[in-house]
């Protein structure tokens, strides 16, 4: 469908390298944000490296667009610094900072050309008349738009647009890279290829980039390091494989991947994980935060987590003792193709799980599940 | 989209029909006839009694040989043309500001400007010979009457008609999205030249819609140029209005009405195409 | 938000020009002495029982008065009307049909005063409130209607439709639903129609006649004479009747929101930047 899909990938062998872009260090310390009695950013601390792609990731709310305007100059915070490359960029005003940011709209201006647009910036730094055919030569080879310069915005599909934005947000060089919500505007299919487009393209380029997401699936595919908000407050940070694997919070927990939640009381805890009783069964698992024995806890468990099934009564597999066990009956089971999905119901919890291999039960058929602990994590109950 | 589903069956077709008959008919007798009689202006006049029959051009020959006529229409162009660039200087920062203020400060300035607009025009024009008469307070501050001279008229008819050039820009600078703005700083531009690249630009089409209306508003305006120009000065509708009302020359008022009326449409249609060819982007 | 800076400064005073005129007007108004000066130069409010007691001052408000009444009430209902029935045309019809409804707006008023008054004299018809009033409504009713088109266009056609598939009958439907959304359009409309037609002196003037005169006429016809304080009390009465009608209508329908800028930020209504 989107022919330019491919567009970016080939960006591989392009003139733009390393070289040609700024690559900067960004420092925030303690940056709050406040409106009136809202607090939008709550005391944010976070370290970008030079030449990292970090992901502001979050539901609607949370901040991450705030946090991502403040980067850029555009709001102020309340309180905190922002630095970069150590340079206290704070009150520096958004038009002095050199920060290129993409908008989730694009904001591309409607009544400039593509080549207007992306000359815009370089023009308001001074470049010299004679420079305007190479730079944009550049910027729409490395976005691989060339040929389309004359062109209107309005004249361009959207995933067009989002390449025109990009290229007009590099082309003075900026020190950083700020995307909001790249991809909200494409629908799903697009979606998934212009993920792995941009992964790609920003590594070529090489420059810092933020890139602000509410989908944990943008965020595995393009980002080096996850950053989770919610309400204004980083819940952690970390490479999208540690917080999947070792959430810190029930919340983070449950941002990432796609999970059940079941009620369970703890037994014992020590060294991060623990046992915990759940329907009637002895589990063990994660738990990263500490907890007296008799808790009330929330066991979250990945739906990828189901090892095997058997219906109650027939002989189980071996491997069982390992295994958390899970009691209940069937409600439904889907064929999804390359998987199946089943639902079960056990009391009044309905659980959702999928796995690659056949399931040889039915709506109905009473069953024991099978469960990874390493994808059972438990939280105390707030 | 196509018309809703309400609309069908007999009764609502002899509604419609009704309706606009009713509309067309109050035009009919209220724009269309008179203007039709605006021949008239082909008409011979006379002082004494009946005039002759049969047509002529005489009066449109006055109207654009007699020095004093043609001065009148030069004026006028001059005078209109100089309110709408007053009325853009001013209105520009007030829509601005407008823009980017909180909804109360943008509702009570909205209302102040658009107030004066739904006073009668003789109201103001008696408050601006207050102002600029002999014995008001510009006067005895500055020692000059500015009543009775072009500067009168030009300030009250800025005064007059600076709500309608507010109106047209507010609403295409309010469709100017914040992130173009947010955009253009990132890029490194100063506020200067985002208003110069981008506010401006984008906002053609709502001045060139304010324009027009303040233009054609200036030229046919009568009651300021009458009472706050005096006598020396002089222009197109004050002379429709002497000779109607005074002269009771009826084909000279309405062939100076005529000429007035193709002046402004003239002006109108150059501007407009001027627009639409230094714009490419804006749609027809 | 931002301190006010120079566009703020400018603004304001640019708003303060505006006022002047009518706030030096009414305060002029309130003086016992013989003469019109800013500013006043005694305090007193005799000229507005003065001008109270005068017949003519009576009569001409009147007349404005009810003048302005019919004249927003028809021209109201026939652009709902015309609007109304433009609905469901084709694009092409309805810009037509604007277009030739707004035609008044082309033409300046001192022309259309003109050919009125050439025509009705030329048909030998006695001048009345009843021509006025097709002047009047001739004037104000493109206002009635781009208003009322505004309106229009921001309703939703499907809650229509779901009235329609439940049942009720067009008229009913109009009443109850299409009505009610318009609102706001109608309250703005009824109350600039009105003010359009009780300010109006061009065609006043040239269709007046003893016994056929508004309080505009009567005060331009004052203004070439010396002013006389009466003339004050009679424009402070003018200023208020508006100010009250704008006042009511926009207490009942927040007409502001019809000129709420669309893409701009609203820095008290946060976390304005997230993204929804």
């Amino acid at each position: 469908m989107e022919r330019g899909s491919r567009a970016l990938d080939a960006a591989a062998g392009s003139l733009v390298g390393r070289s040609s872009v700024a690559v900067s260090k960004l420092e925030l310390r303690g940056i709050t944000r406040e409106y009136g009695a809202t607090t939008a950013v709550r005391d944010i601390d976070l370290t970008v490296a030079a030449g990292e792609v970090v992901a502001l990731l979050g539901p609607s709310g949370c901040g991450k667009t705030t946090l991502l305007m403040i980067v850029a100059g555009l709001v102020q915070p309340t309180r905190g610094e922002v630095l970069i490359d150590g340079v206290l960029m704070t009150r520096v005003a958004a038009n002095r900072r050199r920060v290129g940011v993409v908008f989730q709209s694009y904001a591309l201006f409607p009544h400039l050309t593509v080549r207007e647009n992306i000359l815009f910036g370089p023009q308001n730094e001074g470049l010299p008349r004679s420079e305007y055919g190479r730079v944009v030569d550049e910027v729409l080879q490395m976005v691989r738009l060339g040929g389309l310069g004359e062109r209107y915005p309005t004249q361009l599909s959207g995933g067009q647009q989002q390449r025109v934005a990009l290229g007009r947000a590099l082309a003075m060089k900026p020190k950083l890279l700020l995307l909001d919500e790249p991809f909200s505007n494409l629908d799903a299919k697009v979606r998934e290829s212009m993920r792995v487009e941009l992964a790609h393209f920003l590594r070529q380029v090489g420059t810092t980039a933020i890139v602000v997401t509410h989908d944990q699936e943008d965020a595995s595919h393009i980002a080096d390091r996850v950053v989770v908000m919610s309400a204004g407050r980083t819940e952690q940070i970390g490479t999208y494989r540690d917080l999947y694997h070792r959430p810190a919070s029930a919340f983070v927990a449950d941002f990432l991947g796609h999970s059940n939640w079941m009620p369970g009381v703890l037994n014992s805890h020590a060294d991060g994980g623990g046992r915990v009783t759940v329907n009637g069964e002895l589990w063990t698992v994660a738990a990263p935060t500490v907890a007296a024995p008799g808790q009330a806890m929330r066991v979250m468990v990945r739906r990828g987590a189901l090892r095997h099934c058997v219906v109650t009564g027939t002989q189980p597999r071996g491997e069982a003792d390992t295994h958390n066990v899970l009691h209940g009956i069937v409600e439904k089971t889907v064929d999804l193709g390359s998987r199946t999905a089943l639902w079960l119901r056990c009391d009044d919890v309905l659980a959702a799980f999928e796995t690659s291999s056949p399931l040889a039960v039915r709506r109905g058929d009473k069953v024991i599940l099978h469960l990874d602990p390493a994808a059972c994590i438990a939280f105390p109950q707030p | 989209m196509k018309g809703t589903a309400t609309h069908t069956g007999m009764k609502a077709t002899a509604t419609r029909a009704g309706i606009l008959g009713a509309a067309v008919l109050l035009y009919a007798i209220g724009l269309v006839a008179p203007l039709a009689v605006m021949v008239t202006s082909l008409r011979h006049y006379s002082a004494l009694g009946v005039p002759p029959p049969g047509l002529t051009v005489g009066n449109f020959i006055e109207v654009v040989t007699e020095p004093s006529y043609r001065g009148a229409f030069g004026a006028t162009v001059a005078m209109s043309s100089t309110v709408v660039v007053i009325s853009a200087l001013l209105a520009y920062p007030l829509c601005l500001y407008m823009r980017r203020t909180s909804r109360r400060v943008r509702s009570i300035l909205l209302i102040v400007v658009i107030a004066p607009l739904l006073v009668s025009v003789v109201v103001r024009t008696l408050g601006w010979q207050l102002l600029l008469g002999p014995a008001g307070i510009i006067d005895r501050a500055i020692g000059v009457t500015v009543l009775y001279t072009n500067a009168a008229v030009l300030i009250g008819l800025v005064h007059l008609f600076l709500a309608h050039m507010v109106l047209a820009l507010m609403s295409v600078l309010g469709g100017i999205k914040d992130d173009l703005l947010d955009a253009a700083r990132t890029l490194g531009a100063s506020e200067a030249r985002i208003f110069r690249r981008i506010v401006f630009p984008l906002s053609l089409p709502g001045l060139l819609a304010g324009s027009v209306v303040v233009f054609g508003a200036s030229t046919g305006a009568l009651i300021t140029p009458l009472f706050l120009g005096g006598a020396r000065v002089d222009l197109a509708s004050v002379e429709i209005y002497r000779a109607a009302l005074v002269l009771f020359n009826w084909p000279l008022a309405s062939a100076i009405a005529v000429c007035l009326l193709v002046v402004n449409y003239g002006i109108v249609q150059a501007a407009e195409r001027l627009l639409h060819r230094r714009a490419a982007w804006v749609p027809a | 938000m931002r301190p006010v800076g120079a566009l703020g400064v400018v603004s304001w005073v640019v708003a303060f020009f505006v006022a002047l005129p009518l706030v030096v007007v009414v305060a002029a108004a309130f003086t016992s002495a013989n003469y019109v000066a800013f500013p006043p130069v005694a305090f007193g409010t005799r000229w507005f029982g003065q001008a109270l007691a005068s017949p003519e001052f009576r009569e001409a408000l009147a007349l404005s008065l009810e003048l302005a009444v019919a004249t927003s009430l028809i021209a109201t209902i026939l652009a709902t009307g015309v609007v109304w029935c433009l609905r469901g045309a084709s694009p092409r019809t309805q810009r037509t049909g604007v277009a030739f409804f707004s035609l008044p707006l082309m033409v300046p008023v001192v022309l259309i005063a003109l050919s009125s008054l050439q025509l009705w004299a030329s048909l030998g018809a006695p001048r009345s409130m009843a021509l006025l009033l097709v002047g009047h409504l001739i004037l104000t009713t493109p206002f009635a209607l781009r208003i009322m088109n505004a309106a229009f266009s921001m309703l939703d056609p499907t809650l229509e439709m779901a009235a329609h598939t439940l049942g009720t009958t067009q008229w009913r439907t109009f009443l109850r639903i299409t009505l009610p959304g318009v609102k706001a359009g109608i309250t703005g409309s009824l109350a600039l129609t009105f003010l359009l037609s009780f300010d109006d002196v061009v065609v006043a003037v040239f269709l007046a006649a003893p016994g056929v005169r508004t309080l505009p006429a009567v005060i331009f016809n004052h203004l070439d004479q010396s002013l006389s304080p009466d003339l004050l009390a009679i424009s402070a009465v003018i200023i208020a009747i508006s100010v009250a009608v704008i006042l009511v209508a926009l207490r009942v329908a927040d007409i502001g929101m019809l000129y709420k800028p669309v893409g701009a930020r609203d820095a008290l209504r946060a976390p304005a930047l997230e993204t929804p």
